[in-house]
């Protein structure tokens, strides 16, 4: 090999056979879609063929594929909010906006009787142990539109801190905490709908 | 007074919209005082605070779980995608 510090960790021809299945689970369990999550794969490889020269050998070869996919994932989510932000200032504030709200709360922003939340089990805690209270979660965060399952990924997933994530998505942290709000009151409906009242 | 009382008092949605906000940032000494207040008349609000606080630590817990395990997981590429991303692959290597 030419280069003092050659690449001689780096086997791109066995990339999909040793971390394809490792980097697509990942992906997938990120974005609770099978299809987006085999594009990010794909990118993943792409990119870090083309950067194989960056790659300086500090990390091994898989924690650094799992760094670019990581990437990507922050990447997509900032692209499908973006792409929401400018949806929305084109149908004017009188778009989704004003309805979806409508559906939880009244005009005087009351608790709609039919949405005020119930109680989940006698002690919710356990619920963070329940596997079947964790697969209806993680069925609601899928269903979730792009844009609101963005806030939650960089929120929560990658635990972001709330002035870098309204730096990404160049949004005020009012605004933040409005879109979260909606995401929230959607992911506790789906929840209470799948699990309450399954139980009920 | 009467219209104090109501200046002072936030709507349930205002309410839960502080309580996502507090998740994340500091609330304002009014903002606290006031969300505190609202809580203690309405139960729903108390309820909705309790369980957004526990869907945090559940998102945070799904994700942190899965990363310490997920090496026994069993979600393969299929093999069109497989073969697809190998073409990608070899063509980029053959630039």
């Amino acid at each position: 090999m030419a280069s003092t510090k050659p690449n001689k960790t780096l086997n791109p021809e066995l990339w999909l056979d040793n971390y394809g299945d490792d980097l697509f689970a990942w992906a997938y369990h990120r974005t609770g879609k099978r299809a987006l999550a085999e594009d990010l794969v794909q990118e993943t490889f792409l990119s870090a063929l083309k950067s194989m020269k960056n790659f300086r050998g500090d990390s091994n070869e898989k924690t650094w594929l799992f760094s670019i996919l990581r990437n990507k994932i922050v990447d997509h989510y900032r692209k499908a909010f973006v792409k929401y932000e400018m949806e929305e200032s084109r149908l004017g504030s009188s778009g989704s906006g004003e309805s979806f709200i409508g559906k939880y709360f009244d005009n005087m922003g009351s608790w709609n009787s039919n949405q005020k939340p119930h109680n989940w089990h006698e002690d919710e805690k356990h619920l963070l142990d329940d596997d079947e209270f964790r697969q209806i979660l993680q069925m609601c965060i899928g269903i979730l539109p792009e844009k609101w399952k963005a806030l939650i990924t960089f929120k929560y997933m990658e635990e972001k801190a709330t002035s870098e994530i309204c730096k990404e998505l160049n949004i005020t942290s009012s605004n933040l905490w409005v879109i979260m709000h909606r995401a929230k009151l959607q992911l506790r409906r789906c929840i209470e709908e799948n699990f309450i009242d399954e139980r009920a | 007074m009467k219209g104090l009382m109501n200046k002072m008092m936030l709507s349930c949605e205002k309410a839960t919209t502080l309580i996502e906000k507090k998740s994340g940032d500091k609330l304002s000494c009014g903002e606290n005082f006031q969300l505190k207040m609202h809580t203690t008349v309405c139960s729903a609000c108390k309820q909705y605070q309790r369980q957004s606080v526990l869907l945090n630590d559940a998102i945070k817990k799904h994700v942190s779980d899965f990363d310490q395990s997920f090496s026994e997981n069993n979600l393969h590429l299929e093999t069109a995608a497989r073969q697809k991303i190998q073409g990608k692959i070899e063509n980029s290597l053959q630039k």
